[in-house]
């Protein structure tokens, strides 16, 4: 009985496995091995180079600059995009008020949760244009008509938004490591900030949902408002779902291609101003002046992927959940 | 919601480090899938007929050949009036194929020795030609070159091409790559609107001055560029350090010369580019804006001027309405220029590669050869309305207003300028783009320009993995 169990399990599996083995496993091994040779990408052949392709990673300025690009957005896209969506799921759920018995949203939560989730379902190429329209650099982009009627904004100087490299916190050097966040990186943040809080909001609605109204009731009763109630009895009781939102945030901020290949001009521009790990690899992978770029380009791939395992690991062990408390 | 502790956890945890992988290793599975395609590489270029004057290359008459085209501005019939010339000349079947992304639809087959037998190099990502040189896979054009024109036997092919041709397809001394298209760049302005207003086209820095105080007074931009595409304005800044330093200030740069980038040539350009932002004479945002929102400035009037390549017309027909382009080479930039006015910038471009694991490279190197007859060029340049790189194919046909102005600025420059280490090196030409636009962005000084792009041609210079190359002074 058992080895049937096990026959029929290994059917099962033998396909996805096989395809995880042959598209995932294999690539990741091939590409570490690349990344100890000097392949063209164009030919076979080949002569091993050791590490060295990684020891240049760390004099390479784009390089050490992207890490911190993405260091930038591993700071704020979480914690923004969380705080976003636990205020609005609250609101939606258990914030409206009391003039009726029982706990329940703000009037029209469900238009608003619509409304919220709406850019979850465009496809990034849309999000660019989208927002490439918004944040245009002359008197015909939204935000610029907008300030500029308002008389906030010269209209012979209009914001550049996605072509500002001005650092928000100036420019911070350590060694060869230079520290910065043009506008133009915080602009695509704040993109990511949109595009993301829709699906977080649904998973704390879910969350919220889930616990029991008669705790929000005693807490009401109890005569909390809703501060209280959101920072005593909400948040506690979120604590698993906010912690998965935070891995899966930090992992796509370490990624931040497709947003960066969108909106940025030349892939990471201006002037490698929002440039980040991704897409500094792409870059590299078919310089042509170089020749073995692309084993260079592996090499980061390779540390790309260390990196993010790293983070994950970490997180996941900080955000470890203690007790959980059954309901 | 009732859960057991561990289980949905550890479920999660398994999520989100296969998430992780996939997040981190994204592009580089590609990688690996390509040596997983490895067939064997040994192409069959031997064999073939016996080599007469009339069959240089030893075709065998009826072998097929497969032929890759770039599908882009040129379209795609000119491609196929030669595919099915090929094969009413040559017999055999031409297997033709469009890519709009050559790079990534042929890198593979390079890697595994499946490519076509002619392959036309030319999209935003081409294949680099200094790695696959070193893998020994291309055609040295040599061959070609020496071999009897089509048109005329007593001529040798590369007699019946303009002049720079050769020079632009070369690496390592080699020519590899043949430009096919003949293209003549410079500031291009609204005809019709200069006619309205009486205005004419500068010739010296003090008439542009001019000009621009009196446009700015009617609202009107003198200067603009293609913002967020920084190969244009790139362009400028060659155009202006050749004027004003001649042709030893580009050499320098092409040859990586120490110091090149601090010459008092590109000093000079580049403080007339400052210049230009500092009096509000350039469209304002115009960094951030991209080709096709600056080049209408021009058609709707609100700049005066942008640099651009003679396919501006043709980019720009759909939504031209009165405007009459028209180009101009750029006027003086200081009262000392080395170079003269009417000096302008043109150079072939659109390659064409014939691959060495080719199943046919003799039909590849003959494909190239017919190219270069006049009956092909001249079809190609009445279908494409650009102008190829063989001599005299276009006379006398009369395509577009603004390719007239173009041939006629050619034809009356004291001297056509090129430079050639935005091929040899992107590297630099990137960097050069990227702070010319920071430069025209008003974010920095010229001198913060020589700096940052000196630092970059040291590094290129330095790296000993980048294949150096030299132009004669």
């Amino acid at each position: 009985m058992r080895q049937g169990r096990a026959r029929f399990i290994t059917g099962f599996l033998f396909a996805p496995v096989l395809l995880y083995v042959v598209y995932v496993l294999v690539p990741y091994g091939q590409a570490f091995y690349f990344s100890l040779t000097d392949t063209t990408g164009f030919s076979p052949e080949h002569n091993f180079v050791g590490f060295t392709n990684y020891l240049e990673l760390f004099s390479d300025e784009v390089y050490l600059r992207a890490i911190g690009h993405n260091v930038v957005i591993l700071t704020l896209f979480p914690i923004f995009t969380i705080l976003i969506a636990l205020f609005f799921a609250f609101m939606l759920n258990i914030g409206g008020r009391g003039d009726k018995a029982g706990i329940r949203g703000v009037r029209g939560s469900s238009v608003y949760k619509f409304v919220f989730f709406f850019p979850q379902v465009l496809s990034i190429a849309i999000v660019a244009v989208i927002w490439r329209r918004v944040y245009q650099g002359n008197e015909g982009g939204m935000l610029n008509a907008i300030l500029i009627e308002l008389g906030l904004v010269d209209r012979e100087k209009p914001l550049a938004f996605l072509g500002e490299t001005d650092s928000v916190i100036g420019k911070l050097t350590f060694g060869e490591f230079l520290l910065d966040a043009p506008v133009a990186l915080i602009c695509l943040i704040i993109v990511a900030i949109w595009g993301s809080v829709g699906f977080y909001l649904v998973l704390f609605s879910a969350a919220m949902q889930s616990i029991p109204k008669d705790i929000f009731e005693a807490a009401t009763l109890d005569g909390a408002n809703r501060v209280q109630t959101f920072f005593r009895v909400t948040l506690p009781l979120l604590r698993e779902h906010v912690s998965i939102a935070w891995v899966y945030l930090g992992i796509a901020a370490l990624d931040f291609y497709a947003l960066v290949v969108g909106l940025t001009p030349g892939v990471g521009g201006p002037n490698h101003a929002t440039e980040v790990m991704s897409s500094w690899m792409l870059t590299n992978s078919f310089r042509p002046d170089r020749f073995d770029a692309f084993a260079y380009a592996c090499a980061m791939g390779v540390s790309i992927a260390i990196i993010t395992l790293l983070l994950a690991a970490v997180q996941l062990r900080i955000t470890r959940s203690r007790e959980k408390l059954e309901f | 919601m009732t859960t057991s502790p561990d289980r949905p956890s550890d479920l999660t945890r398994r999520t989100m480090l296969r998430r992780a992988a996939a997040a981190g290793l994204l592009a580089t599975p590609a990688a690996g899938l390509l040596a997983a395609c490895n067939q064997e590489g040994d192409g069959t270029t031997g064999g073939g007929a016996a080599k007469t004057k009339e069959n240089p290359f030893g075709v065998e008459q009826g072998k097929g050949l497969s032929a890759a085209f770039f599908n882009g501005g040129f379209g795609e019939d000119y491609a196929r009036f030669f595919a099915t010339q090929y094969e009413a000349k040559r017999g055999g079947k031409v297997d033709i194929k469009f890519s709009k992304t050559i790079l990534t639809d042929y890198q593979p087959g390079f890697y595994s020795g499946n490519v076509p037998d002619v392959l036309n190099n030319s999209s935003p990502e081409t294949i680099p030609v200094g790695p696959v040189v070193k893998g020994g896979q291309l055609v040295d054009l040599t061959e070609l070159l020496e071999a009897d024109s089509i048109d005329d036997p007593s001529k040798k092919v590369k007699d019946t091409l303009v002049a720079g041709t050769i020079e632009s397809g070369l690496f390592n001394g080699k020519m590899y790559t043949l430009n096919y298209a003949y293209s003549i760049y410079g500031h291009w302005y609204n005809q019709a609107l200069f006619d309205s207003k009486g205005w004419k086209v500068p010739k010296t820095w003090a008439e542009f001055e001019t000009l621009a105080e009196a446009a700015k007074k009617e609202g009107i931009a003198a200067y603009t560029f293609q913002g967020i595409h920084p190969w244009y304005i790139h362009n400028v800044v060659n155009e202006w350090i050749w004027k004003v330093g001649g042709k030893a200030a580009i050499a320098a740069i092409d040859n990586l010369e120490p110091n090149a980038w601090k010459s008092e040539a590109v000093k000079a350009a580049t403080e007339k580019l400052a210049e230009m932002v500092g009096k509000g004479w350039v469209q304002p945002g115009a960094a951030t804006l991209d080709h096709t929102t600056t080049q209408q400035a021009i058609i709707d009037n609100k700049a005066l001027f942008i640099w651009c390549g003679s396919w501006l017309e043709g980019e720009m027909a759909k939504t031209i309405g009165q405007a009459k382009l028209a180009v101009a080479p750029p006027w003086d930039v200081t009262t000392s220029d080395k170079a003269k006015y009417g000096t302008v910038h043109a150079a072939p471009g659109e390659g064409f590669i014939v691959p060495a694991k080719g199943k046919n490279v003799q039909g590849g190197l003959e494909f190239l050869r017919l190219m270069l007859s006049k009956e092909w060029a001249r079809k190609f340049a009445e279908l494409t309305k650009s102008l190829p790189v063989v001599k005299g194919a276009a006379d006398g046909l009369t395509i577009s207003n603004a390719l007239t102005s173009a041939s006629k600025v050619a034809a009356e420059a004291p001297e056509v300028i090129n430079w050639f280490y935005e091929g040899w090196y992107p590297t630099l030409q990137k960097a050069v783009g990227a702070q010319a636009t920071e430069l025209m962005a008003g974010k920095i000084t010229p001198a913060q320009f020589m700096d940052a792009v000196q630092k970059v041609a040291d590094e290129v210079a330095k790296d000993d993995k980048i294949t150096k190359q030299k132009r004669p002074h």
